[in-house]
């Protein structure tokens, strides 16, 4: 039997254990999302609980927290299939998440970034996130979406120099498909 | 809300201007009176390049304004707000030239007056314009010009034509959704990179003057290295009888409206409060300096969320278009450090000892030195910022932004990185936290002013009486001086007043 609390658990049906580092969180019951087609497929279906309960914080978002919150409600999937909702998959630390994979900062209010060891991926969002570029130099893949509506020519000239201190990628060797008309371009820099 | 149908069309927009036939035109169309201003404005920039430029600055921006004006809103005079009073302007400034100059440069002064009062009767661009967009349904296709007084002289236009076209500024269009046809009014690198890279409209027509020698589609530097570009291919049309375009040996073609800066060697003492600082000129007739000491500067998007307008940017990233947030009175900088003290509490004397000792160890190490004798020692230890070491010293500059930067730093000092790195690091937690309060308190300010018309009149007053400032403004820069000069350290970042940019607003 575990106890958590006043309430008591069967051992033999706990699939898995996290462990929650808010001290104010509140005792209570969390259910997981219902897995699209997304989820399910990286995901499978008889590990989820024990997915949900090994999620930690190894990734940041970095960017306008205003459009990072309506762009989270966007359900996303593969043809046809089920959709996820990209709060799903981010899995924003929120006050209210006691689940949490990706901590969100604002490209405009914060002065620096304090990120853990922990986290192995920065996603900047658009300009006021790649504003950020330079700051990260302990972080191990970084990912940087900028919007060609308004390119922040300045900005792009500074992603351009940071470019050519690394070693060019082409964008196939990392398997990705960029689609039609969205253009790309991979590096990697030594540490 | 995100309506990501709306995003799908814009990528497919894109594929359509990059593949499709005829998705972009060129209509270049013959303008004699606008290219007789372009010739006596180049003319003229050539016969005075070896004079006082100070003397001939005023009249070749006037000039240039009025070059520029010619493309972007070639309607008649009376459409087009201001342009009256510039032509007069430039009459004026002519006859004073005339008087204090020689014959041949006199000439070219009369010349491009001359030019000038012609451009009244011009209007084959607008005819142009008008059968084109007669031939369009106004329900799928739209107007787009670049800039507000554009815009204004385009709607009044269009109403004397009877066309019911929507017109929009390309900032705007840019934010709606996508439509069948856009008519652009200008060559294409007179817009945003994005009108043609990321186009809200399936097809881009652009008329333009013939005597608009660059007619290249402009792109991001990103897409001259980034994998899966595809280059429009534009074809051109052209109306009119054209005559071959000279731009002169080596001359630039860019026909924005210019500064014409120069050094500035007046021969000002150096001194502990001179500063070497850039001229910024912004609209609304102010201007200021900017120090490029690696401080951050308080900038306004206002195409940003409320909430999200107001951030702190380096220096180095401020350019034309950016609107700076400059306040009356003390420095923000001054502002943020003794807020920060003060939220540190008993703990700030520690803290304020230690920033003390390590400027001072480092004022004391690099006084002897010569600015790259510093420079090359600081580099050869592996420090980024190793040109920013004087700036180090003041006392609003915490430490340098790289962490990795300060420890090398105090190690050169021959300082124990463990104390001065951890009371730095204090300092600068407690500066976050004043930074957030003010930013919150002008977050606040900007919601409760009217920044509707920011675009167009280029700067607005702040209603800042619950930030604590005596006085604050948010201006759009219109030009940087690319040549540094001595100021007095309160002219850093202060609010002048400054006509110099009027022309080019």
């Amino acid at each position: 039997m575990l106890r958590v609390g006043g309430s008591g658990w069967l051992l033999d049906r706990v699939l898995g254990l996290s462990c929650v580092r808010q001290d104010d969180a509140p005792a209570g019951v969390y259910h997981y999302p219902a897995a699209g087609s997304l989820l399910a497929q990286s995901v499978g279906a008889e590990v989820q609980p024990a997915f949900w309960a090994s999620v930690r914080i190894d990734a940041a978002l970095v960017g306008v927290l205003a459009r990072i919150d309506e762009e989270l409600s966007i359900g996303i999937s593969t043809d046809g299939a089920t959709p996820d909702l990209l709060r799903d998959l981010v899995m924003p630390a929120e006050a209210s998440a006691l689940v949490a994979g990706t901590r969100l900062f604002s490209g405009v209010g914060a002065t620096e970034l304090e990120l853990d060891s922990a986290i192995g991926l920065v996603l900047l969002d658009g300009v006021r996130g790649m504003a950020w570029l330079d700051e990260l130099w302990e972080c191990p893949l970084i990912v940087a979406v900028i919007d060609r509506t308004q390119p922040d020519e300045v900005l792009v000239d500074a992603f351009l120099q940071h470019r050519a201190t690394g070693r060019a990628l082409p964008i196939a060797q990392l398997g990705w498909d960029t689609g039609d008309s969205i253009q790309a371009l991979a590096y990697e820099v030594p540490r | 809300m995100i309506n990501i149908r709306q995003v799908a069309d814009v990528y497919a927009a894109a594929e359509s201007v990059a593949t499709e036939p005829g998705a972009l035109e060129l209509v270049v169309v013959a303008d004699d009176a606008g290219a007789r201003v372009d010739a006596a404005v180049r003319a003229l920039t050539r016969g005075t390049a070896d004079d006082d430029l100070d003397l001939w600055a005023d009249f070749l921006r006037m000039g240039t304004a009025l070059r520029w004006r010619l493309m972007t809103e070639p309607f008649p005079e009376s459409c087009c707000p201001g342009r009256a009073e510039l032509l007069l302007a430039m009459h004026g400034r002519a006859q004073d030239l005339t008087l204090m100059t020689d014959a041949a440069t006199g000439r070219l002064v009369n010349e491009l007056a001359t030019a000038a009062a012609a451009t009244i009767e011009t209007a084959s661009i607008a005819q142009v314009l008008r059968e084109t967009l007669s031939e369009l349904d106004p329900a799928d296709s739209i107007l787009v010009v670049e800039g507000g007084r554009a815009c204004a002289a385009a709607r009044t236009w269009m109403v004397e034509q009877g066309l019911g076209h929507e017109v929009m500024t390309s900032r705007d269009h840019l934010r709606s959704p996508v439509v069948q046809k856009a008519v652009c009014v200008g060559a294409p690198n007179v817009f945003p990179v994005g009108l043609v890279t990321a186009p809200h409209a399936r097809e881009l027509t652009f008329v333009l003057p013939s005597w608009r020698s660059n007619r290249g589609v402009p792109s991001s530097h990103f897409s001259d290295f980034a994998e899966g570009v595809r280059q429009p291919r534009p074809k051109t049309f052209k109306v009119g009888e054209q005559a071959i375009v000279d731009t002169g040996p080596n001359e630039d073609d860019d026909v924005r409206p210019e500064v014409f800066w120069t050094p500035r060697q007046d021969g000002a003492t150096q001194g502990p409060d001179m500063v070497l600082a850039n001229k910024v000129l912004l609209a609304g007739s102010l201007a200021t300096y900017l120090d490029r000491d690696g401080e951050l500067i308080r900038t306004l998007d206002p195409d940003q969320p409320a909430g999200e307008r107001v951030e702190l940017r380096p220096v180095e990233r401020v350019a034309p278009g950016t609107y700076l947030v400059l306040r009356q009175g003390e420095t923000e900088s001054e502002a943020l450090l003794k807020r920060a003290k003060e939220l540190l509490g008993d703990a700030a004397v520690g803290v304020s000892h230690s920033q003390e000792r390590w400027k001072q160890e480092l004022q004391t190490r690099i006084e002897p030195m010569s600015r790259n004798e510093v420079a090359n020692q600081l580099r050869a230890l592996g420090v980024v910022a190793f040109n920013q070491a004087p700036t180090w010293v003041r006392s609003t500059v915490v430490r340098p932004r790289r962490q990795a930067d300060f420890l090398l730093l105090l190690k050169w000092l021959g300082l124990d990185p463990g104390v001065y790195a951890v009371n730095a690091r204090r300092l600068i937690r407690a500066r976050s936290l004043a930074v957030a309060e003010v930013r919150s308190a002008l977050e606040d300010a900007v919601a409760e002013t009217d920044i509707s018309n920011l675009q167009r009149d280029g700067y607005v007053r702040i209603d800042s009486h619950n930030t604590g400032f005596a006085g604050m403004v948010a201006a759009r820069v219109l030009s940087i001086s690319p040549y540094e000069e001595q100021v007095h350290h309160t002219q850093i970042r202060a609010i002048l007043e400054d006509g110099t940019g009027k022309w080019l607003e």
